[in-house]
């Protein structure tokens, strides 16, 4: 299990290839059973990290091994890893059922292991009464967690969500937390929020990228003592403050 | 994996309300034309005025070229939203950055979609020709000419297409890609009117002579090289990732 190790060493990326860097010299390990939140306001980079930790951007500088091997090299590690965008993928003309079928089967799994995959997934997410709806018919609420359906149905050993509870009410959010606490005592599991308490519900570490800098406010496995987060609004910032 | 995105791609254009108007408006618009250019051939036969006339051999010439002629432009045309609504909103709707998080190589997906798109060409092709040869019953056809007009479809749809993927993949913003991609078909075909020099890199140029009945091997070649290219710097640069201009 400790082969599932997710590093990531002094990289720095940007969205576009012109565009400024938004994280420079970042680094990170993480290990399965760690539970990771991202925090940030708007535009620090939360979306272009997790873009690149699942290997769809490639960091302009520095590494990002995966099973101790490089994520951008071996295409194959990719079967490990479960990302949800920012946009949901799903195409509006296909049923929930079929959108999660072709997930499935791009992640290679057979056709038994989908069908099963997909009673599974769906029985835990409650998404069993919407399997035949055409996803152009769904709220935004459903097709998030048809989403995160489809990000887990192979059950992958590196989670990542990007902003996975927004647009889904107070019970599937608890619901989608639960299911996320589960699978992060065997998995690697990175989300983002805006929300501080969103994130501290589960996540065992969180951190809070601001203008191109990162920093720790909780790392329970480092046993550390975390600095407290007061969320104030000063100068229309998020303000993290250490208390004594 | 390829049969994959192909089966999928091939389901996903099946269910788009996009490529069913598509096909709808090319058999509306060509079965139209077609009804004009038998009409004229008719008209012209029954006055006696083909009779003595060497320069036309017959329906073949009066009426399957012509048609052979505006499905071409109808492809120019219609190449470019296949493309949007296999690669542009695919792009729009994340399933192109899930692909990239799926361990599927660029080159399989670039090549499996591709094969997707240009089955559904081919069977717009077969339903255009399907028009022409109904004209057998009762009537004599040049085959040659034909098959020769055929194959000078087949190799425009495989190089365009190619083409519009490459467009896709190099912009972010599919209205701008499909955009593009229209004014470079459209300049590609009409370049040896603007200028004489680059007529060797024009279509009508290397489609003029396949739709005569003259096989060349120089235009079967040009088409050939435009769309190994082209799929070759699409998959170079679906590798390279990412960031996309625009």
């Amino acid at each position: 299990m400790e082969d599932v190790q997710l590093a990531v060493e002094n990289i720095t990326v940007s969205p576009a290839p012109f565009a400024p860097h938004l994280l420079t010299n970042f680094s990170l390990t993480l290990r399965p059973g760690d539970i990771l939140g991202i925090l940030g306001s708007n535009g620090v980079g939360k979306t272009t990290l997790l873009k690149c930790l699942s290997g769809c951007l490639t960091p302009k500088v520095g590494q990002l091994t995966f099973f101790h091997r490089s994520l951008m090299d071996e295409i194959h590690l990719k079967k490990h890893i479960g990302f949800l965008p920012d946009t949901v993928p799903l195409i509006p003309y296909f049923t929930v059922y079929e959108n999660l079928s072709w997930m499935a089967k791009f992640r290679k799994l057979s056709k038994t292991d989908t069908v099963k995959a997909i009673t599974y997934v769906s029985e835990r997410l409650g998404l069993n009464q919407w399997t035949h709806i055409l996803a152009k018919h769904l709220s935004l609420g459903q097709k998030k967690l048809v989403g995160i359906a489809g990000t887990l149905i192979h059950q992958p050993r590196l989670i990542i969500l990007d902003e996975p509870l927004n647009d889904l009410d107070t019970q599937v959010r608890e619901r989608v937390l639960e299911e996320l606490k589960t699978l992060g005592k065997h998995s690697i599991v990175i989300f983002t929020s805006h929300y501080y308490r969103d994130l501290a519900t589960i996540a065992n570490k969180i951190l809070l990228l601001e203008k191109g800098q990162s920093r720790w406010v909780l790392d329970k496995s480092n046993d550390t003592p975390p600095p407290a987060v007061h969320r104030t609004r000063k100068n229309k910032k998020l303000v993290v403050e250490k208390t004594s | 994996m390829k049969k994959v995105l192909f089966a999928h791609t091939l389901k996903q254009l099946s269910l788009s309300q996009t490529a069913w108007w598509l096909a709808a408006i090319g058999l509306i618009v060509l079965g139209t034309v077609d009804y004009k250019l038998i009409q004229d051939y008719l008209s012209l036969a029954s006055n006696g005025l083909l009779e003595g006339n060497i320069a036309r051999v017959g329906i073949t010439d009066d009426v399957v070229r012509p048609l052979m002629g505006y499905s071409l432009i109808y492809f120019v045309l219609a190449i470019p939203l296949v493309c949007l609504q296999i690669i542009g909103f695919d792009k729009q709707m994340g399933v192109m950055q899930f692909l990239q998080t799926c361990p599927i190589a660029p080159k399989e997906w670039v090549i499996g979609k591709y094969v997707g798109a240009f089955s559904y060409l081919l069977m717009l092709q077969t339903l255009f020709a399907s028009m022409i040869l109904v004209l057998l019953k009762g009537n004599h056809l040049d085959m040659g000419l034909f098959w020769s007009d055929q194959l000078a479809l087949f190799l425009i749809n495989m190089s365009l297409l190619a083409l519009g993927f490459l467009i896709s993949s190099i912009f972010a913003n599919p209205t701008l890609a499909t955009a593009i991609n229209l004014i470079l078909n459209l300049a590609l075909l009409m370049l040896q009117w603007f200028s004489p020099s680059l007529a060797d890199f024009s279509l009508s140029q290397h489609t003029f002579g396949l739709l005569h009945g003259q096989l060349n091997t120089v235009d079967i070649g040009f088409f050939s090289i435009i769309t190994y290219l082209a799929l070759r710097f699409c998959i170079r640069l679906n590798q390279l990732e990412k960031p996309h201009v625009v």
